[in-house]
């Protein structure tokens, strides 16, 4: 008869009840791998902490950013990264910065992006609103 | 963000409930409000309306981008009361930026390649379009 390796479970179930007590179950999905590269790599305590709280951040960073972008009714594609630079369509790129900062939400100030159907404007809102800086804005 | 036709539609909508003030509000205190293709279609007497009264909640408190196929000097012959236009566009333009994009379109930037439907097409079919 062969039996199973009994395979250690590093998180253990009181660890685990702690994190979903403290609703921070996703820690789990990337603390097996953070505890290996903390003993590969001999991490202090704080340190491994300081690396599984910024994670945790981060993912909180990036699920807000887009719920509020899908209850913006905003596109997720249309970000500044999927932007092609190489597109044959010309606006001027100073102000096309100072918008994409969000720096005219403090005047308030306000645009109008014009140009004729397809030439992408739709997309320069949403790209705008969904960059980083706009994380701490309400949509 | 709203396409104005919905963002009309739906203050239109809000009458037959009385939620018309409650959608006001809520439009208003939006920090940032997108309004996508404006003035694409004409704008009846009551979507007119809407839209002075919307920019006047907004004016000096918070921050609206308007997206158009037309520039601001056209908006007002889209528009039913050439005075609540006059007043609305005035106020909206005077702290706006305006963005010109120009040049060919970028949707056809995001068509598929001809290689990218020739390898999703199963049969071959895609041949006949390239």
């Amino acid at each position: 008869m062969v039996t199973k390796p009994v395979v250690n479970d590093p998180i253990s179930a009181d660890i685990k009840k702690v994190l979903r007590q403290l609703k921070l179950s996703p820690m789990l999905d990337t603390l097996p791998e953070r505890l290996t590269l903390a003993r590969q790599q001999h991490l202090s305590h704080a340190a491994f902490l300081e690396l599984v709280l910024s994670d945790e951040a981060t993912r909180r960073d990036t699920s807000s950013a887009a719920r509020r972008a899908h209850a913006a009714g905003l596109d997720p594609a249309m970000r500044l990264d999927t932007w092609d630079d190489t597109a044959g369509v010309r606006y001027d790129r100073t102000l096309w910065a100072e918008l994409t900062s969000l720096r005219f939400l403090d005047g308030p100030h306000g645009a109008c992006v014009l140009g004729r159907a397809g030439s992408a404007k739709h997309i320069w809102p949403p790209r705008s609103a969904t960059s980083p800086s706009a994380a701490g804005y309400p949509p | 963000m709203l396409r104005a036709d919905a963002m009309f539609k739906r203050l239109k909508a809000s009458r037959l409930d009385n939620s018309t003030e409650a959608e006001m509000r809520r439009l208003a205190q939006v920090r940032l409000l997108l309004i996508d293709d404006f003035a694409l279609q004409p704008m009846d007497a009551t979507e007119t309306a809407d839209f002075y009264e919307l920019v006047v909640a907004r004016h000096h408190k918070t921050a609206t981008v308007v997206t158009s196929n037309r520039g601001p000097d056209e908006w007002l012959a889209m528009m039913s009361d050439p005075l609540l236009a006059q007043s609305a566009i005035d106020r909206l333009t005077s702290t706006a930026h305006e963005l010109v994009i120009e040049g060919q379109s970028y949707r056809r930037r995001q068509k598929p390649s001809a290689y990218c439907l020739m390898s999703r097409c199963p049969r071959g079919l895609i041949r006949c379009l390239i």
